[in-house]
C-alpha cells in the first residue's frame, strides 16, 4: 500500500494551523521558510535596503495578525506574495506604483520573477554576504558525491518529485530520499558558520 | 535531534512526507531549536541553487518578526491587565453608589415602616423597586446588604464596629444617610 504524501503546501497548511491554535513559533518556521523570498520581492519595489527590511517585516506581521482569517482557499505563499505586492505598493506611494520601467504588471507573479535580476539593487554588504553564501553551497555541492549531488539538484533546481528522481536515477525512492537528505545536511554544515 | 527527523524534515519540506508523520514533526518544529535551525538552513540552500536569495538582510527578518510579534503580544496583554483594573475601580465605585443609595432609600422610608428592596431581590427579576414592609419582613436587610458588599468588595474592606456595613460605603455616604446610618446602628429596623 502506497502512503498518501503531504506536500510542500500542506506542510505550510499544517503550520497555519498550529498558528491559529496560538504556537507562535510555528509562524517563526513560516518566516524561516518564506524571509529570503519575501524580502527579494520586497526589494524590488522598494529600492532603498533598510526601508525595504522594515516593509518585509511588516509583511510578516501584516499576515501574522489576519492569519486568524485565512481560510487556505489559496497556498500560504500565495497568499502571502499578495500582502507583500500590497505592502511594497504602499509604501513606495502613488508617485512611483510602478517599479519596473516598461509596464509590468505587479499582481503577476511569473512577469516579476522575470524581472527580478534586472531590478536587483543590493548594497556591496549585501552582494557580498549573498556571494559568499552562493559560493559556500556550490562548492559543498561540488564536493558531494555524484549521486548526492544529482539527486538534490534534480529536487531543488528541476523541482521534480522523489518518484521522478528515482525513474532518473534507477534507484529507490526511499535511496533518494535518504541521498537528498545526506547532500542537505552535508551542505549545512558548511554554511553553518556563515549563519551564526 | 536525530538524523531520522532531520530526514523527516527535509521530505517535509519536499512535500514527500507521510501524512501521518507530518503533523508531529510540524509540532516539533516550533518546539526545537535544532530542528528549526536545520529547517531554515535547508530552505536556505534551496532559495541559493534557485538564485532566489535577498541576502544577508532577509536573516534579520526571522529574529525582527519574533521581537515585534513579542511585544505586540505582551503590550496587548498590559492593554488587557490596565483594562481589568479600571473595570475593578469601576465596580468598586458602582458598588459603593449602590450602597450609598440603598442606605438613603432605607432609610428615608423608615419612619413610615416601609423600605425600598433592590429589585435584584425580588425572584420575579422585575425592574420595579418593590415596596417591603420591614416590621412584618423577617430577612435581615441591612445584614444582606454588608454581606453583598463585603463579598463584591475589590478593595478588601473591613466591616465597621457594629458589623453591619463596611466602613469604605459609610465614606462614600451622603452626610445626611451618615446621620442616618447612626440611628440606625441605634435603632436597627429589625
Amino acid at each position: 500500500m502506497t502512503k498518501e504524501k503531504t506536500s510542500s503546501a500542506d506542510a505550510d497548511r499544517l503550520l497555519v494551523k498550529r498558528v491559529q491554535a496560538g504556537d507562535q513559533a510555528a509562524f517563526n518556521a513560516l518566516v524561516l521558510k518564506y524571509q529570503q523570498r519575501v524580502l527579494k520581492l520586497v526589494s524590488r519595489y522598494v529600492r532603498d535596503p533598510e526601508e525595504a527590511l522594515d516593509v518585509a517585516q511588516e509583511v510578516f506581521i501584516r499576515a501574522y495578525r489576519a492569519l486568524k482569517g485565512f481560510r487556505g482557499d489559496s497556498a500560504f505563499y500565495t497568499w502571502l506574495y499578495r500582502i507583500a505586492v500590497n505592502a511594497a505598493k504602499n509604501a513606495i506611494g502613488a508617485a512611483t506604483r510602478n517599479p519596473v520601467e516598461g509596464g509590468l504588471d505587479v499582481d503577476d507573479p511569473e512577469l516579476v520573477e522575470v524581472q527580478r535580476r534586472m531590478t536587483d539593487e543590493a548594497t556591496p554588504e549585501r552582494l557580498l554576504y549573498t556571494e559568499e553564501l552562493k559560493q559556500t553551497i556550490n562548492r559543498a555541492i561540488e564536493e558531494l558525491p555524484p549521486e548526492l549531488r544529482r539527486a538534490i539538484l534534480l529536487r531543488e533546481v528541476k523541482g521534480l518529485s522523489y518518484e521522478e528522481i528515482a525513474q532518473v536515477m534507477g534507484s529507490p525512492v526511499g535511496t533518494v530520499r535518504s541521498r537528498i537528505f545526506r547532500a542537505r545536511e552535508a551542505v549545512a554544515q558548511s554554511i553553518k558558520p556563515l549563519l551564526e | 535531534m536525530s538524523d531520522l527527523l532531520r530526514e523527516q524534515l527535509s521530505a517535509l519540506m519536499d512535500g514527500e512526507l507521510p501524512h501521518e508523520e507530518c503533523e508531529l514533526l510540524v509540532k516539533r518544529i516550533g518546539n526545537s531549536a535544532d530542528l528549526a535551525q536545520s529547517w531554515h538552513a535547508y530552505h536556505l540552500i534551496g532559495d541559493a541553487l534557485r538564485d532566489q536569495l535577498a541576502g544577508s538582510d532577509a536573516e534579520q527578518l526571522a529574529p525582527r518578526v519574533r521581537e515585534a510579534l513579542t511585544e505586540e503580544n505582551a503590550g496587548r496583554s498590559h492593554g488587557a491587565g490596565r483594562l481589568r483594573r479600571w473595570s475593578t475601580l469601576a465596580a468598586g465605585v458602582a458598588v459603593l453608589g449602590l450602597a450609598g443609595l440603598a442606605g438613603s432609600l432605607i432609610t428615608s422610608h423608615m419612619d413610615s415602616g416601609k423600605v425600598f428592596a433592590p429589585a435584584g431581590a425580588n425572584s420575579t427579576g422585575v425592574s420595579n423597586p418593590v415596596h417591603v414592609d420591614w416590621r412584618s419582613e423577617p430577612q435581615p436587610v441591612q445584614a444582606e446588604l454588608s454581606r453583598y458588599l463585603m463579598m463584591h468588595d475589590p478593595y478588601g474592606m473591613t466591616p465597621n464596629a457594629s458589623g453591619d456595613t463596611p466602613s469604605g460605603a459609610a465614606t462614600a455616604m451622603p452626610p445626611q444617610s451618615k446621620a442616618a446610618n447612626g440611628r440606625q446602628s441605634t435603632n436597627p429596623p429589625y
